[in-house]
């Protein structure tokens, strides 16, 4: 005896094949967006390895980057108090320039005319955006490490990244800070000037090298500071 | 009533000792189960397998093989209580015993008694169900080596009997049966046709068809015969209200028997 009738069976069966399409589409569907989702993942990542090395591996990157990080000395360290101190009042000095810009005359800051864009638009902003993403990544990983380790290496990292994105004023925030896990360590210092002979603050670049100079010996400094001290005619 | 309707009452679940198909477990079981029950030493003896394997068809195909030779006793299942599993051997006996109020002892001494020299055995299907009594009862008869026991029972639920304090200490003979081989599905299916002159309709069916049968009812012999006799029972009901599509065997009307008989669940 049947437990069905014909015709239900025939309807059960018809709709065992429609469940069967159903599924069957359903389990396509996500292979298809699961080979997409790959997809679109490796093409961005590859894309994104692409730029990273691109960037770390430009002339400016390379000097800084690549370079492996030289330990710090202990014959050069000092009571670190010492040296915050100094660079607490180069912070000051600093922030006086700034209220001083504050006070130039507006027509100063602002540019005179507006001038065309000569690449597309569409384009660069592109550009900026692809490389807004590596720069973000690379800070976010940088700034991750020195969360994590809290230690000299990060911190100066970060300063010599910000110095090659252009970021000074991130970059003397930074170098300050690895100063302080390595008052001796003259790298910090050279990040300092360079950061503010950028900003067009000469003077306190060399104010700043002088002040390392007078408690600690450094060939680099000493030759960034004579650099600086002979083209002083020109930027202040 | 067509030849699908013949065909449909050959698959009935019954218990048809000509009926044995002699496939390579239960060739193996059978040959087993012979010497067990020549032999003087082994008198227990377990028949283990799945529900639908066909324990109970290869306990009663050895009783037909042997009745001439042996006193097989056979219990269908084990719901008896001692004074009428010891009854049930004397009235096999031929006697009767009078006394309705004899006690379990005496009863047993006269069961012992007539017994001693007849070759016997004793079956017990579904013997999962045994009881802790029933399962001493066997026990002390089997140490008095006047009794064979054969017990069957289900694979899952062997453990409980075998691991019982009972058994665990005693010389014991475990048989498995298992389900047929892929290849067996089909020749069971042809040669049962072809020896009830169904060979027209045996030609229906092509390889394809046999191998989602085994797949479907996972080659357990109870759900195959199941299967076909609902299978011949559908065409036939296509026959005679002359639907074309199902004149042929096909993917559509094993789905439909599959899910006539609960093997396919359509939500």
């Amino acid at each position: 005896m049947l437990n069905n009738s014909f015709e239900e069976l025939e309807k059960k069966y018809e709709k065992l094949q429609r469940n069967k399409i159903i599924r069957n589409l359903f389990v396509l569907i996500l292979i298809i967006l699961s080979i997409l989702t790959a997809t679109a993942y490796y093409l961005l990542k590859e894309s994104r390895i692409k730029m990273f090395y691109e960037n770390i591996f430009s002339p400016e990157t390379n000097r800084t980057i690549i370079k492996t990080l030289p330990s710090p000395s202990p014959s050069l360290e000092l009571a670190p108090s010492v040296d915050t101190k100094k660079l607490k009042s180069l912070i000051e000095d600093d922030k006086t320039e700034k209220k001083r810009v504050k006070h130039l005359p507006k027509e100063l800051n602002m540019p005179k005319e507006v001038y065309k864009r000569k690449t597309a638009k569409g384009e660069k902003a592109q550009k900026k955006k692809e490389l807004n993403i590596i720069e973000i990544k690379n800070e976010k990983t940088l700034k991750k490490d020195f969360s994590l380790y809290n230690d000299y290496k990060s911190a100066l990292s970060l300063a010599k990244l910000f110095y090659e994105q252009k970021k000074y004023s991130k970059a003397i925030k930074w170098s300050i800070k690895a100063s302080r896990y390595n008052p001796g360590a003259d790298e910090p210092w050279i990040i300092y000037a360079k950061s503010k002979n950028a900003q067009n603050q000469k003077r306190l670049a060399i104010k700043a090298l002088k002040a390392y100079l007078n408690n600690h010996k450094s060939k680099k400094v000493t030759a960034l500071l004579n650099r600086y001290q002979k083209s002083k005619g020109g930027k202040k | 009533m067509n030849e699908f309707d013949k065909a449909q009452t050959i698959f009935y679940d019954r218990i048809d000792t000509n009926d044995y198909f002699d496939s390579f477990s239960a060739e193996s079981a059978k040959r087993k189960l012979f010497e067990v029950l020549n032999s003087e030493d082994i008198h227990l003896t377990f028949l283990i397998g799945d529900s639908g394997v066909g324990k109970t068809f290869m306990l009663s195909f050895i009783k037909e093989k042997l009745k001439k030779r042996k006193n097989i006793i056979f219990f269908k299942d084990p719901l008896f209580t001692k004074e009428e599993f010891f009854k049930t051997l004397i009235y096999k006996r031929g006697e009767v015993n009078e006394n309705a109020n004899i006690h379990y002892g005496e009863l047993k001494q006269k069961v012992l008694k007539l017994y001693q020299n007849v070759d016997n055995a004793i079956f017990i299907d579904e013997a999962q169900l045994l009881t802790e009594e029933q399962l001493e009862m066997i026990r002390i008869l089997s140490d008095t080596k006047v009794f064979r026991f054969v017990l069957s029972m289900h694979h899952k639920e062997r453990k409980k009997v075998l691991k019982s304090e009972y058994f665990k200490n005693r010389t014991h003979i475990n048989i498995t049966l298992e389900h047929l081989a892929d290849s067996e599905v089909q020749r069971y299916i042809q040669n049962k046709l072809l020896n009830n002159s169904l060979g027209e309709i045996s030609s229906l069916f092509e390889s394809h068809h046999f191998e989602m049968i085994s797949k479907l009812t996972k080659r357990n012999f109870r759900m195959i015969k199941r299967f076909m006799s609902t299978l011949f029972e559908l065409l036939s009901y296509a026959k005679d209200n002359n639907l074309k599509q199902y004149h042929q065997i096909n993917k559509k009307i094993l789905t439909m028997t599959a899910i006539d008989i609960g093997l396919i669940n359509v939500k």
